[in-house]
């Protein structure tokens, strides 16, 4: 056992003695291995909304182009003005709390992330209860079931970025980030996919809401 | 701005240039017509399409092919040198 272990530190050298486990795996990209994951999962999503947005306009400029949208039909764009205001701040101060924790701002991270998430979840809530009131379901002819796929399909990204966000104010509040950048990822890439949502809503606000 | 992929930071400022171009979509569908507004809108999302996929190629390459004096591996800084 001795004999065979002796070798094995020689070979590796230096590098043994800072780095546990199998070697540091060859780097073939310019992109970092951590972010690829994040960044071919938001590629796939936003081919997912492209394909909803084109049923959204064939049905629009296509199938409909003068009775758009119904008859009878009245959007709450103020309120939706309102939920996007919501959502936008939310991208601010996710982004307020990762320039704190870059900065060894604990404090500010935790209260960053908690009003990020405290902001998405009043986005969801005020969609939820616009629903209940904007007067027309999914079953309502074509509109009703392009509204409700388009603006659902986003609220369920919103869900899964609270999901993201709960986790990383546990992670937070026990103090697992650090102003490293290898030490804040858990706090980078829900960030990343957060205004990645955010700007998913934009695109659906303008595209449904007010043009 | 480079890719809005690459971090946080830039994801952000992305989503600045986004709101910003919203509301220019907004003002040209309010002043002219949806049609004119969705028009803009399409040309904005394409500018935007071409500067994420060129990210994208230049992220996907190999850090052997880098300049050594490169310090700023950024789109524009390269294509302003390729130019």
């Amino acid at each position: 056992m001795e004999s065979a272990s002796i070798p094995a530190a020689g070979a590796h050298g230096h590098a043994e003695e800072h780095h546990h486990g199998p070697p540091e795996a060859h780097q073939s990209a310019r992109i970092d291995r951590t972010v690829l994951g994040i960044l071919l999962f938001i590629l796939s999503e936003v081919m997912l909304f492209a394909a909803f947005f084109a049923a959204y306009f064939f049905l629009r400029v296509v199938v409909s182009p003068d009775t758009w949208p119904p008859a009878g039909i009245e959007l709450p764009v103020l309120i939706a003005g309102i939920n996007t205001v919501v959502l936008v701040s939310s991208s601010f101060t996710v982004h307020y709390a990762l320039e704190a924790i870059k900065h060894n701002n604990h404090r500010g991270l935790r209260l960053g992330l908690a009003l990020t998430w405290l902001l998405g979840a009043t986005f969801l809530f005020i969609q939820i209860n616009e629903y209940l009131h904007v007067g027309f379901s999914a079953r309502d002819g074509a509109f009703g079931t392009i509204f409700y796929s388009l603006t659902g399909l986003h609220g369920a990204h919103v869900f899964v970025g609270l999901l993201l966000l709960t986790f990383a104010n546990i992670r937070a509040w026990r103090g697992h980030f650090g102003p490293e950048q290898k030490n804040h990822l858990g706090v980078e890439v829900p960030g990343i996919y957060w205004h990645f949502v955010d700007i998913m809503w934009i695109i659906v606000f303008v595209a449904v809401y007010v043009i | 701005m480079g890719n809005p992929l690459k971090s946080e930071v830039a994801a952000f400022r992305w989503l600045v240039a986004v709101v910003i171009g919203a509301v220019t979509v907004i003002i040209v569908a309010k002043l002219i017509s949806s049609a004119a507004g969705l028009i803009w809108g399409m040309i904005l999302i394409g500018i935007v399409s071409v500067y994420v996929i060129k990210g994208m190629i230049y992220m996907m390459g190999s850090p052997d092919d880098d300049d050594p004096e490169e310090t700023e591996p950024e789109l524009t800084s390269r294509d302003d040198r390729q130019a």
